[in-house]
C-alpha cells in the first residue's frame, strides 16, 4: 500500500484571497528561490498570515504553522518520543515535519515564543540548514524545498526579538493596505458594497488614530472583514461595527464611549 | 446647570482624535464655545441634562469646532462687511463646514439635527430667520417656505437633493452673505450685533473668522492654572537641590525633538529614608482601615491569572500521563524490573515568583488633597504602596519600594524605603511615613531606575514597576509639556522590551490622560478611594 504524503494535509487547496499592496509577492518569491528564510513584520490583523498562505498556494508547497507562545516548548517544534503497542516512537514535531519533507514552516508570532524555543531554529537558518534532533540522536538534513517564514508584530508592547534570531531573516514589512485597497479588500472578503466597505474603512482609520491614546493598537483588516461579513449576515451597520471592533478592541469606558461616539457619527 | 462629568472630560479627547487626525486643545471655561488658535474652549457648565444628553451636547460642540480648524480657512476678510452680512458669513462658514464634516461621517448630522429647534413659529425677525436658515441648510427634512431662507438654500446647494455645494471659497461665502444682508436691509429688520450671539449654543461664536480688531466678542477669562502646573511655584522649591547621597547614577533621556536618547542626560542620588525621622511614625490611612483592602488584594492576586503558574509534578494520579515516566516504567517492565514509579503529570496552581518595585511619586504635587479628602496623596500614595505591597509579599512575590522626585535633570533623587530582601514590616510603614512633598517628577528617570533594579534581581518569574502618581511628569527645567511624557512613554517601551511590565495607579483624574499616554490604557488605573485598588490591581494584572 503506497503511504499517503506526510504533509498532503498541509497543501493550501484554493486559491485564498490576497490583494498585494505592493512587490512583496515577487520578493517573497525571489527569497524562497535561494531559500532564504523571511520574517513578516506588521501589525496585528494586517494579512501577513493570508500572504503566507497565498504564497504557499502560489508556490504548491504545503504551509505547516505553528501558533507560538509562551508554553511552546522545543519539543513541540522538534518532536518527541512516543509510546504505542510496540514500545517507543518518535513523533516529529512541526518544524521537523515541514524540514523533513519540504514544506513552509510559518512560525506565527515567533516573538511570542521563550527564547530557549526560539533558538532551535538557528541552525535551520543559515547556509547548515539543519535541524539536530537530539533526543533521537539524528541531524536532519532540511529538504531542498523547506522554507522557513517567522511573523512579528513590532508593535508598542511586543517584546523584543533578539539579534542573534532577527538577523537571520530576510524581512518584509507589511502594514494595512492603503484606505482604497483597503475597501477593495472588505467589499471582497465580506461580499458587500464598496460604500458600505468605505465607511467601515472609514471607521477603522479612526480607531488607528486611537493607538497609543486609549488603544494599544487600531482595528485590524481583519475586524474590518468582520464587520463587513456581519453585515453581509444582515446586521445593521452600527450594530455590526459595535459588535466587530468597539466591543472586541477596548474595555476602558473613557475610549469605549469615544470610540462608540465615531462609530454614531460614521454611518 | 450641570458642570461637566469628568466621564465626559476624559472622553472628548479621544473623540476628537478619532474623527479628525488633528488633535486640538480642549479648554473648559466660563464661556461659551469659542475657537482661539489651535484649542476649542467649552463651557465648564452646560443647561442640558447630565448624562446622555450632556454627552451628545459636547460632543456637537466639539465636532463642529473641530469641523472648522479641518475645513475653514485661518480668517476671513471682514473688512468693509456689515454687521449683518458678517453674521450671515459665520451662518453659512458654520453650514458649509457641517456639511463637509457630514460628507466624511454621515452620523454627525443626526447629532447636529436635533439641537437645531428654529421654526416659523419663531417669527421673522433677523436673529429668528438666522436661525432658521442654519436649520434648513443642516437638515434635509426641515420645510421653510419663507422666501429669503429658500434664496438662502437656493444660494448654498446647487440642486434640490442638497448634496452640490455652491459656496466653496471665502470671496463665494462673502458674496452670498452680501446679497442675504441687503435683502435683509430690505426687509429692514433690527440687528443689535453687540447682543447677537451665534446659534444654535453648540456652535462656537466665531471670533476665530475675523482678524485682531475686527471682533466685538469680549476675551473669555480663563480659570488660573493648577499649581501643580504654575512654572511661578516650582521656581521657588528649585531652589532647594535635595542632599546627595551615595552613588550617582546618570541615566538617558529621550528627546522627542531629536527622536534619540541623549545618553547620561539625568543624574540619580540614591537616599535611605531613616524610620526615626518623623515623630508621628503612622501612616495617614490606618493599617485597620487597609487590612481588609489587603486581604481583598491577597484574594485577587491568588485569583489572578498573572499569578497562576503551572507547577508540574510526577504523581500517582494526574490528568495527563508524563511520557518520560511512562517510557521509563516500560522500559523496566521490559527488563522485568519493579517499578511502580508515578507515572501521571499533575499541575498545580501556585504563586508565581517574581519582583515588583513599587515608584511613589513624591512631587511638591502630591501634597494637594486626594480626591476631595483630607488625606493628600502622598499620604495615600503610601497606604496603597503598604496595601500592595503587604498582599505582594503575601502571594510569594519580592517587593521593593521607592519615593522619588527630582529638581532639574541633575537632581532626581529616590529614597530606598524598601528592598527586594526585606519584609514588609513596621520599619518600612515608617520610612513610608517619613517620604515628604517635594520638587517634581522627572518620571522616565524613575521608571528607567526601577527598571534596572529590577531587571538587576536576576529573579525568576514576572518582573513589573508599579508608579503611584498623581500622573503628571513635571520638571523645572522642561517647558515643553510633552517632553517628559514622551520620555516617560520611551521609558516604559524599553523596560517592556526587557520583559518588565510597567503600570500606574493615578491618584488624580486630572493626570488620567497623560498617564495613559505614558503606559497605554490597559497599564493605568485611577484610584480615587482606597476600595477600588483590589480591583484596578486586578484589571491591571499586577
Amino acid at each position: 500500500m503506497l503511504m499517503a504524503a506526510p504533509l498532503a494535509d498541509w497543501r493550501i487547496g484554493s486559491e485564498p484571497y490576497y490583494q498585494p499592496a505592493g512587490s512583496e509577492v515577487a520578493l517573497f518569491e525571489a527569497a524562497y528561490a535561494r531559500r532564504l528564510p523571511v520574517m513578516l513584520k506588521g501589525p496585528t490583523g494586517c494579512g501577513k498570515t493570508r500572504l503566507v498562505e497565498y504564497m504557499a498556494w502560489r508556490l504548491q508547497r504545503p504551509l505547516v504553522t505553528v501558533a507560538c507562545n509562551d508554553d511552546l516548548s522545543a519539543s513541540d517544534l522538534v518532536g518527541r518520543w512516543l509510546l504505542d503497542a510496540d514500545g517507543t516512537r518518535w513523533q516529529d514535531g512541526p518544524l521537523a515535519l515541514a524540514a523533513r519533507h519540504g514544506g513552509i514552516c510559518y512560525l506565527d508570532e515567533l516573538v511570542e515564543a521563550r527564547a530557549d524555543t526560539a533558538v532551535v531554529i538557528h541552525p535551520l537558518t543559515d547556509t547548515r540548514r539543519i535541524l539536530p534532533l537530539s533526543a533521537r540522536n539524528e541531524l536532519l538534513a532540511a529538504h531542498p524545498d523547506f522554507c522557513l517564514v517567522v511573523s512579528y508584530n513590532p508593535g508598542p508592547l511586543a517584546r523584543d526579538m533578539k539579534a542573534s534570531t532577527r538577523q537571520r531573516f530576510c524581512a518584509l514589512a507589511l502594514d494595512y493596505p492603503t484606505p482604497e485597497l483597503e475597501t477593495q479588500i472588505v467589499a471582497t472578503e465580506a461580499g458587500i458594497e464598496i460604500g458600505m466597505a468605505k465607511l467601515i474603512v472609514g471607521l477603522g482609520i479612526r480607531t488607528r488614530r486611537l493607538q497609543g491614546h486609549g488603544l494599544d493598537e487600531g482595528a485590524s483588516t481583519r475586524m474590518l472583514v468582520h464587520a463587513g461579513i456581519l453585515m453581509a449576515q444582515g446586521v445593521g451597520a452600527q450594530d455590526a461595527c459595535r459588535m466587530a471592533l468597539v466591543e472586541a478592541l477596548t474595555d476602558e469606558p473613557g475610549t469605549r464611549q469615544a470610540l462608540e461616539a465615531a462609530l454614531e457619527a460614521s454611518f | 446647570m450641570t458642570a461637566v462629568a469628568e466621564s465626559v472630560r476624559a472622553a472628548l479627547p479621544p473623540y476628537l482624535r478619532a474623527l479628525w487626525s488633528g488633535q486640538p486643545q480642549l479648554k473648559f471655561v466660563d464661556a461659551m464655545p469659542f475657537i482661539d488658535g489651535h484649542a476649542i474652549h467649552l463651557p465648564v457648565d452646560h443647561a442640558s441634562p447630565a448624562g446622555a444628553g450632556a454627552w451628545q451636547w459636547y460632543r456637537a460642540a466639539v465636532a463642529h469646532s473641530a469641523a472648522h480648524l479641518a475645513f475653514s480657512p485661518p480668517v476671513f476678510d471682514g473688512r468693509g462687511l456689515a454687521p449683518i452680512s458678517r453674521a450671515l458669513l459665520g451662518v453659512l462658514e458654520d453650514a458649509r463646514i457641517e456639511a463637509l464634516a457630514c460628507r466624511e461621517l454621515p452620523g454627525l448630522r443626526r447629532l447636529w439635527m436635533p439641537l437645531h429647534t428654529a421654526s416659523p413659529a419663531d417669527g421673522d425677525g433677523f436673529e429668528a430667520l438666522l436661525l432658521r436658515l442654519s436649520r434648513s441648510l443642516l437638515d434635509p427634512g426641515y420645510e421653510d417656505e419663507h422666501p429669503w431662507i429658500r434664496k438662502g438654500r437656493a444660494l448654498f446647494f446647487g440642486d434640490d437633493d442638497r448634496q452640490t455645494l455652491l459656496l466653496r471659497r471665502p470671496d463665494e461665502l462673502r458674496l452670498a452673505a452680501s446679497l442675504l444682508g441687503n435683502d435683509i436691509g430690505q426687509m429692514r429688520l433690527q440687528f443689535n450685533s453687540r447682543m447677537y450671539v451665534p446659534g444654535p449654543d453648540y456652535r462656537d461664536d466665531s471670533r476665530w473668522m475675523w482678524a485682531s480688531g475686527q471682533s466685538d466678542e469680549p476675551q473669555p477669562v480663563e480659570p488660573p492654572p493648577s499649581p501643580s502646573s504654575d512654572p511661578g511655584s516650582c521656581d521657588e522649591v528649585a531652589q532647594a537641590a535635595p542632599p546627595a547621597s551615595g552613588p550617582l547614577l546618570r541615566y538617558p533621556e529621550f528627546d522627542r525633538l531629536i527622536g534619540r536618547l541623549r545618553h547620561g542626560w539625568c543624574s540619580v542620588s540614591q537616599q535611605a529614608v531613616s524610620a526615626h525621622h518623623h515623630a508621628d511614625g503612622r501612616l495617614a490611612i490606618s493599617r485597620s482601615d487597609t487590612q481588609a483592602i489587603t486581604l481583598a488584594l491577597i484574594r485577587i492576586l491568588r485569583q489572578s491569572r498573572a499569578h497562576r503558574s503551572k507547577a508540574t509534578q510526577i504523581a500517582h494520579e494526574g490528568d495527563a500521563f508524563d511520557t518520560d515516566a511512562v517510557v521509563r516504567l516500560r522500559v523496566a517492565r521490559r527488563v522485568r524490573r519493579a517499578n511502580d514509579a508515578p507515572v501521571f503529570r499533575r499541575t498545580a496552581a501556585q504563586c508565581r515568583r517574581g519582583q515588583v518595585m513599587v515608584m511613589i511619586d513624591q512631587s511638591a504635587s502630591s501634597s494637594d488633597a486626594w480626591a476631595g479628602s483630607t488625606t493628600s496623596l502622598l499620604q495615600a500614595a503610601c497606604a496603597i504602596t503598604a496595601s500592595l505591597a503587604s498582599a505582594l509579599q503575601a502571594c510569594g512575590m519580592q517587593v521593593a519600594i521607592a519615593g522619588f522626585s527630582s529638581n532639574g535633570r541633575h537632581a532626581v533623587a529616590l529614597r530606598g524605603v524598601k528592598d527586594f530582601a526585606e519584609p514588609m514590616d513596621e520599619t518600612v510603614v515608617l520610612r513610608l511615613a517619613a517620604l515628604r512633598s517635594q520638587h517634581s517628577t522627572r518620571l522616565g528617570t524613575a521608571i528607567r531606575h526601577a527598571t534596572r533594579a529590577v531587571v538587576d534581581t536576576r529573579g525568576r518569574g514576572s518582573r513589573q514597576v508599579v508608579i503611584v502618581s498623581d500622573g503628571l511628569p513635571w520638571d523645572v527645567d522642561v517647558h515643553d509639556p510633552q517632553y517628559l511624557v514622551s520620555d516617560a512613554h520611551d521609558a516604559v517601551m524599553r523596560a517592556r522590551r526587557q520583559g518588565v511590565l510597567v503600570s500606574c495607579l493615578v491618584l488624580d483624574s486630572a493626570g488620567l490622560a497623560s498617564a495613559r499616554q505614558v503606559f497605554g490604557a490597559r497599564r493605568v488605573g485611577l484610584l480615587q478611594t482606597l476600595v477600588d485598588l483590589p480591583e484596578q490591581v486586578r484589571r491591571l494584572g499586577v
